[in-house]
């Protein structure tokens, strides 16, 4: 009973997929992941990341957002956005993404800078640099085409308030 | 316009704890994360969004105790139920009980403080700041396991240790007590920062300990204040009826009381009661306390008069600290 139940939900979950895929030739997805210490077999101590399902306050989460050209024709004009989550602070200079130019909001999404060039208004009028704990939004430009069959990943860390 | 501002400022400080939530994302927040990805193929835009990347918050245990004493608190030798205050903060993300216990044997000082006789651990019931024993304030007797202190994440609660002191002790003893206060939550206290208590947090998520191991110890001290009050009685004047100083039948009488209180501390229920010598009678209003007349009703003047004693009670009185009373008798 229990086997037939497993099979029938990856046959559904494969249909999902294609369907995706087809209309979709940009798969796109992203991971909450956290760096755990670790022993290796030689006894070093190396860090590791491992999948993230439940932290307390203060950890350290590493959002990875993972695309890929699935189809047959290359993809340009590529963006990536993502809100830095509530409840969650941006870790500055986290942001990662290869052959990327990199901006960030501090107004929810509307308008992005370059770290550098982002002023926060103070309650008594005044102008001071945008922190990190600012951040509301990062955006990824990725440089060029993304041929077919390519991939490419962007990211960022953030804590848990 | 004062009170408008004192008003706005209320306003504020109260609003200020809850905003601010140190204690960090309440347990059992999910967090979600959705990324968004436009681009374009043979020139048509299209968008792609991500299936959202969540993970829950967990219950992290973490508690302070804070002595709330600016000193070591005076007391007498003996005395009763002289208290050390405390902060209790639950400072995790979540809701947690915490048991309390007493140690009076801390090493390094020189005396035990005992259990107070009124009871050893009191929690503050709000309705009066400060620590009472007794009446319609009394704060309330806290009983392990039947009222250990529940609170919300980023809550206080004001506890009191309350001591006796033995009799007999030295000007200048220390005598410290340690409170520790133990997350209720099994396998909690005293467990290793990071370990994780499955299904133990908050709606049944995950309690992990935190950096405080979810127990917080701090002691408090009494200092034997050698409180003194010494009494010095003294016939200030006499004045007979033909307007001489003989002491004859009629002769008014003052006599003067000098009421010191030497050394540090605190003298509790201060009070002096001077009966008249025989063959006087009290000449009616005459007590003065630091020249200052009393009545000799039994009211709010702290002095009176009655069945056949001059009275006058100070209270709780801190040393160092004259008064002077002087009252006037007739001889019959």
């Amino acid at each position: 009973m229990r086997t037939f139940f497993i099979a029938f939900a990856i046959v559904i979950q494969l249909a999902a997929a294609s369907a995706y895929a087809q209309q979709n030739p940009i798969l796109v997805k992203n991971v909450a992941e956290t760096e755990v210490e670790v022993k290796n077999a030689q006894g070093v101590i190396e860090k590791v990341r491992m999948p993230l399902h439940k932290a307390p306050p203060g950890t350290e989460v590493i959002y990875t957002t993972t695309f890929a050209n699935n189809g047959g024709k290359p993809a340009n004009n590529i963006a990536i956005t993502n809100p830095v989550p509530a409840n969650t602070t941006y870790v500055g200079g986290s942001a990662f993404g290869d052959n990327t130019e990199i901006a960030f909001s501090i107004d929810g999404g509307k308008t992005y800078n370059v770290a550098d060039k982002l002023r926060v208004k103070t309650p008594e009028g005044r102008e001071r640099a945008a922190l990190p704990s600012d951040y509301t939004h990062i955006r990824w430009t990725y440089k060029g085409d993304l041929p077919p069959a390519k991939t490419g990943a962007a990211g960022f860390r953030a804590v848990i308030k | 316009m004062l009170r408008k501002v004192f008003a706005f400022c209320a306003a504020v400080l109260c609003a200020a704890p809850i905003a601010v939530g140190a204690a960090g994302t309440p347990a059992g927040t999910v967090i979600q994360n959705t990324a968004t990805l436009t681009y374009s193929i043979g020139g048509v835009p299209a968008i792609s969004t991500t299936p959202p990347a969540s993970f829950t918050v967990v219950e992290l245990i973490n508690v302070t105790l804070v002595s709330q004493d600016a000193a070591t608190v005076a007391v007498n030798s003996p005395d009763s139920n002289r208290a050390l205050t405390f902060l209790l903060t639950n400072t995790g993300n979540g809701p947690e009980t915490f048991a309390l216990a007493r140690n009076n044997a801390v090493a390094g000082d020189n005396y035990d403080p005992l259990n107070g006789s009124a009871g050893a651990i009191f929690l503050e019931n709000g309705l009066q700041a400060g620590f009472q024993s007794s009446g319609p304030t009394a704060d309330t007797l806290y009983a392990l396991g039947s009222n250990d202190p529940a609170l919300a994440a980023d809550a206080s609660r004001i506890v009191y240790v309350v001591s006796d002191t033995p009799a007999a002790l030295v000007t200048g003893n220390i005598g410290r007590v340690e409170l520790t206060a133990s997350a209720t939550t099994a396998g909690a206290a005293g467990a290793a920062p990071g370990t994780t208590l499955p299904g133990l947090g908050q709606g049944g998520v995950d309690a992990v300990v935190g950096g405080t191991r979810a127990l917080a110890r701090q002691s408090g001290g009494y200092v034997v204040s050698g409180v003194a009050v010494a009494v010095a009685k003294s016939v200030v004047s006499v004045v007979d009826v033909a307007g001489g100083t003989s002491l004859r039948s009629g002769s008014i009488v003052t006599y003067r009381i000098v009421l010191t209180v030497n050394g540090a501390g605190v003298a509790q229920s201060l009070a002096l009661n001077d009966p008249l010598p025989s063959n006087t009678s009290y000449v009616a209003n005459s007590i003065t306390v630091n020249g200052q007349p009393r009545t000799d009703a039994a009211d709010a003047d702290q002095a009176e008069f009655s069945t056949g004693t001059v009275k006058v009670a100070f209270g709780d009185t801190a040393a160092p600290i004259t008064h002077t009373i002087e009252f006037r008798v007739t001889v019959n």
